[in-house]
């Protein structure tokens, strides 16, 4: 008689455990569909709030910015600032540009500018704390060695098996679609010069906040022959730690950028940095071939060893972009790219590796044709600042607490 | 002598309410796996429509989302199963310079006794920035 009331407990036991086990898994469908519509919720607020941030900060008036109740349906978000006079204010701006007196790319010539934006985002229950970092520091100078900006169509980082990242580093695979998978959080922008005070629109290449260069401002005047099959770039001797600042012709193509001359009036610069400009009406330009056996891109615009020179390359439009080069050996070169809606590819010697010190920014597919590329960080990023665009940045994360 | 044996009553008896029990139990079992079957498909349910809402906050276009999910997605009801959804969005509109769209997912939340599939339909309002 024992042993059967034993085993009649030991089964009363299993048969109430069970059916507390299966109500549990139903309690938790239930607390699944509350919990996804609480996350939905809160990634909605998120992006009013930087949709928000986008619209009213480069005003400089910022009204409203304080205490801001969304109406519904946001679900009456709250954002609430630690400062309200934008970040025009002389209070937020840093001088970014220090070789020059200005940097050609931006509208607040060498200031930018970096404020830090506390807010309150809710899921509909719950209050989060949340920081937005505003910048106008480029993504690609601050060590960002992939940028790739959102769009109304897919963007795709293909073939990059037999590439690496050295930082942040991406997904690797082929026809990869979408960010990296450790990307803190999805980076945006604002472009588009409206006035010196105002940015409006969506990201595109800074051409309109490029001033020309005989305003006073100390590039590297130049000279550029251009013959059948490459154009010569040719520096001012007098000109000391000059930008070289330069704008591809419309409709020049399969050209070769060199300096075959001239060669000791390089001798004496320490600190050269090149932007090849293609606007978009420079559709034809799809091909940049350079030529160098040497491993670094000073070869590409200026023949000399110094290391200390950098390329930015800007491009906009375009069905295609292709970056190859005649080496047969591994290479770095010091190079930062922003691309508005121009699909890139690099081709490089098979079985060998590229590797990019600078980073790239772009808002369209970018692919390794043939050969290994690797983006690395610059270590030392300031020269990069000098030349890259100064379009709105902003990222946010939830406050720590 | 004393009889120490169960009579044929008592086992009878015994026997019923055993059978009672088990039958019981039976239906029990039956409906509860059949509530397990449809938690488990509202979970799945839920956690694919949460994966399209991220997405579309992460920009891709509304016909680029079911290409990257590795669900197999329907165009109507007809062709639903226990394993297949229809994702719909409607137009975007935009407000405050908002861009917003209403998901909606149909999907298998288990089956009836009768065999008859179950299915739900679920929308989420999504928002996501036009400056990006």
């Amino acid at each position: 008689m024992i042993f059967a009331l034993l085993v009649v407990i030991a089964g009363a036991i299993v048969l109430a455990g069970w059916a507390q086990l299966l109500a549990t898994r139903a309690r938790f469908a239930d607390a699944a569909d509350d919990s996804q519509a609480r996350r939905v919720t809160l990634e909605n607020a998120r992006a009013y709030a930087r949709q928000y941030i986008l619209t009213n900060m480069p005003s400089g008036t910022v009204p409203g910015m304080t205490n801001a109740n969304f109406p519904t349906p946001w679900g009456n978000r709250t954002i609430t600032v630690s400062n309200s006079s934008g970040f025009w204010n002389s209070a937020y701006r840093m001088l970014v540009s220090s070789d020059t007196n200005v940097n050609p790319f931006s509208p607040m010539e060498r200031l930018g500018y970096y404020v830090t934006i506390h807010a309150t985002l809710t899921d509909g229950t719950n209050n989060y704390p949340w920081t937005f970092l505003v910048r106008s520091r480029s993504p690609v100078a601050a060590g960002f060695g992939y940028v790739l900006h959102n769009t109304n169509a897919n963007y795709t980082v293909a073939n990059l098996a037999a590439s690496t990242l050295d930082y942040r580093s991406g997904t690797n695979g082929t026809n990869v679609v979408g960010v990296y998978s450790n990307f803190p959080q999805v980076p945006l922008t604002s472009a588009t010069a409206v006035s010196t005070t105002s940015y409006n629109g969506t990201f595109q290449l800074p051409a309109s906040m490029i001033v020309t260069a005989d305003t006073g401002i100390t590039y590297g005047v130049y000279s550029n022959t251009i013959t059948s099959n490459s154009i010569e770039l040719t520096l001012d001797p007098t000109s000391t730690n000059p930008i070289l600042r330069f704008i591809v012709p419309t409709n020049i193509t399969g050209r070769t950028f060199t300096n075959s001359s001239n060669n000791s009036k390089f001798t004496n610069l320490t600190h050269n940095v090149i932007a090849l400009r293609l606007s978009a009406t420079n559709t034809a330009t799809n091909t940049l071939h350079i030529i160098s056996t040497n491993d670094n891109l000073t070869n590409l615009v200026l023949l000399g060893a110094s290391t200390n020179r950098r390329i930015y390359f800007y491009k906009a439009g375009g069905t295609n972009f292709t970056v190859s080069t005649t080496n047969t050996a591994d290479a770095t070169w010091n190079l930062g790219m922003t691309l508005s809606n121009t699909p890139l590819s690099i081709t490089y010697a098979s079985g060998h590796t590229l590797t990019i010190i600078g980073g790239i920014r772009a808002s369209a597919p970018i692919k390794v044709g043939t050969g290994n590329w690797t983006v690395s960080q610059d270590p030392t990023p300031g020269t990069l600042d000098d030349v890259a665009d100064r379009i709105m940045w902003l990222e946010d994360y939830p406050t720590p607490q | 002598m004393k009889n120490t044996a169960y009579s044929l009553i008592e086992v009878l008896i015994a026997g019923a309410i055993l059978a009672i029990g088990i039958a019981a139990a039976a239906l029990l079992t039956n409906s509860i796996t059949l509530q397990q079957e449809a938690n488990t498909d509202l979970t799945r349910g839920l956690n694919v429509q949460e994966r399209v809402a991220k997405l579309y906050h992460l920009g891709l276009a509304t016909n680029a989302i079911t290409n990257v999910l590795p669900e197999t997605f329907v165009t109507n009801t007809n062709a639903l199963a226990l394993d297949k959804f229809v994702l719909g969005f409607s137009a975007p509109a935009t407000n405050n310079g908002i861009e917003s769209v209403t998901n909606t997912l149909i999907f298998s939340v288990g089956s009836q006794r009768d065999g008859t599939v179950v299915y739900r339909t679920n929308t989420a309002t999504l928002y996501r920035e036009t400056l990006r």
